[in-house]
């Protein structure tokens, strides 16, 4: 089982700071290439922008070949197709799974080698 | 208060210099204060502060406005206020928050950023920046991730030790803006950038440049690329909460 | 900015370097002055350095929570984990010991504010370290 990493924040920008550490300590124990963390914290706290309710979690696992972040809740509902290109441009794959409660989670694949 | 009112007060002020008349004015436009600080309440300091400030800035207003020129105080003074406000940001936001050690480390980290990027046809990994600054890689992210803390969106001059930048060639930038829908909700967000923050997200987004070929095409460091991209997302983002406003 | 945030990490020593960030994070949020940062880092460290150590056997690492809130000039830590506990040892028998849960709980101790709670986690399983480092200037 790959370990997660999992961090609780209130779903206010202000506290985008703290999740963007945790994910640079991630990143830093993976040895990615910091252009590659600095996309990676990107793509969060851009996912992080539609989160749906008081607070909104974060949980980082890595595998052999990528790192994956799944982040929610996240307020259901289609998806901006602009914000969605900006996340298609970051990550490598950006994909949206139901939560309970009819809630939305995004999980954002990053491949692990090398700049993009 | 009427503008008459207002006229008044300001004539007593500006040539009779009496100064409880320009209480009463400050005293009638704090609403006007208290709402463009509101406007930048929430990116850590503390909105009363803000409105501290503000009131500095009408004040300077009030002190600056000239009878002649027949214009209302208040449109006279919002720029002055949001001065204030700015100010108040790009002095507190790394001298409070980020100390000075970090500030320099990470002026520091930026540099070898490009040099290593340069040394090993790659972006390096945090182990490898805070090796070759010798700092442990804890300080290496903290000063990293505090280089990202920017002022209020759009309207300030990122932090940075670079020149200007050239920017590429107008074509395709023009042409793949100019492609996004006008009423798509990205295209909105890039209207509210200024042109060089708008080459540069053109140049990532929509024709896949990396930072580092980014900051090589315009002359700038990856800090500063990456900084530009984070204010212009922050940007685009505050655009796009904003409602609907009739032209 | 008061705000509640909330880390859960593989209680092995590789994550202590998140958990001293996000300690980090919340402390600037929240204000603190680099001292204040600086001890919260240390404080936080040291309880989940304890959970690395002792919480769970070596062949089976479980997990360790660390809950940091700023509360108006305040910031509460709980450190939690859902091993082994105490058992029937006294928590202030604890206190006495030389070795390093001894040490740290006494480095906790020197920089919280006020009394160190040390107890069973939620669900009555594991142990929790609670304490409280106030904002403002401190000795």
């Amino acid at each position: 089982m790959s370990e997660v990493v999992s961090i609780t924040v209130p779903a206010v920008p202000a506290w985008n700071g703290v999740v963007e550490l945790v994910l640079a300590g991630l990143g830093a124990r993976l040895d990615l290439p910091y252009d590659r963390i600095d996309e990676l914290q990107l793509a969060t706290t851009t996912v992080l922008t539609d989160a749906h309710g008081p607070d909104v979690r974060v949980d980082a696992s890595a595998g052999p070949d990528s790192v994956d972040i799944k982040i929610g809740p996240l307020a259901p509902g289609a998806r901006d197709p602009g914000r969605r290109r900006v996340l298609d441009a970051l990550a490598d794959g950006v994909e949206l799974e139901p939560g309970d409660d009819g809630t939305t989670w995004a999980v954002l694949t990053f491949a692990r080698g090398g700049a993009r | 208060m009427g503008s008459n009112d207002q006229r008044a007060l300001l004539v007593a002020y500006l040539n009779d210099g009496d100064v409880r008349a320009r209480d009463r004015l400050v005293e009638e436009l704090m609403p006007l204060v208290r709402s463009l600080a509101n406007r930048y309440a929430g990116r850590g300091e503390p909105t009363e502060d803000l409105v501290q400030v503000g009131a500095i800035g009408l004040v300077k207003a009030i002190d600056r406005f000239e009878l002649e020129k027949g214009v209302e105080l208040s449109t006279y003074a919002v720029p002055t206020i949001v001065g204030e406000i700015r100010r108040h940001f790009r002095d507190r936001t790394w001298a409070v928050h980020v100390p000075r050690r970090l500030k320099e480390l990470s002026m520091r980290l930026a540099r070898t950023r490009d040099e290593l990027s340069a040394e090993l046809g790659r972006s390096p990994t945090v182990a490898e920046l805070a090796a070759a600054v010798g700092v442990d890689e804890e300080e290496a992210i903290d000063a990293l991730e505090a280089s990202k803390a920017y002022a209020p969106r759009s309207l300030d001059q990122p932090y940075d030790e670079d020149e200007p930048g050239r920017v590429p060639g107008l074509a395709d930038e023009e042409r793949g803006y100019a492609a996004l829908e006008r009423g798509s909700v990205v295209r909105q967000g890039l209207d509210a950038l200024d042109e060089r923050e708008r080459r540069i997200v053109v140049l990532r987004f929509l024709r896949g440049m990396s930072q580092s070929e980014i900051a090589e095409e315009v002359g700038i460091s990856q800090m500063h690329v990456s900084r530009l991209l984070r204010k212009s997302l922050e940007a685009m983002r505050g655009r796009l909460e904003e409602p609907e406003v009739p032209v | 900015m008061n705000g509640r945030v909330m880390l859960e990490v593989p209680a092995k020593p590789e994550f202590l370097l998140l958990a001293r960030l996000a300690a980090t994070g919340v402390g600037r949020s929240a204000g603190a002055s680099e001292e204040t940062i600086a001890d919260l880092k240390l404080a936080v460290t040291e309880a989940v350095a304890n959970a690395v150590r002792h919480a769970y056997p070596p062949d089976s690492p479980g997990r360790v929570s660390v809950e940091l809130s700023a509360d108006g000039g305040r910031l509460e830590i709980a450190v939690s984990d859902t091993g082994k506990g105490l058992g029937d040892a006294d928590p202030s028998a604890v206190r006495e010991t030389a070795g390093e849960s001894g040490m740290g709980l006494s480095i906790i101790r020197a920089i919280a504010d006020d009394e160190v709670d040390l107890g069973v986690g939620a669900d009555g399983r594991g142990t929790r370290v609670r304490f409280a480092c106030s904002l403002a200037d401190r000795d």
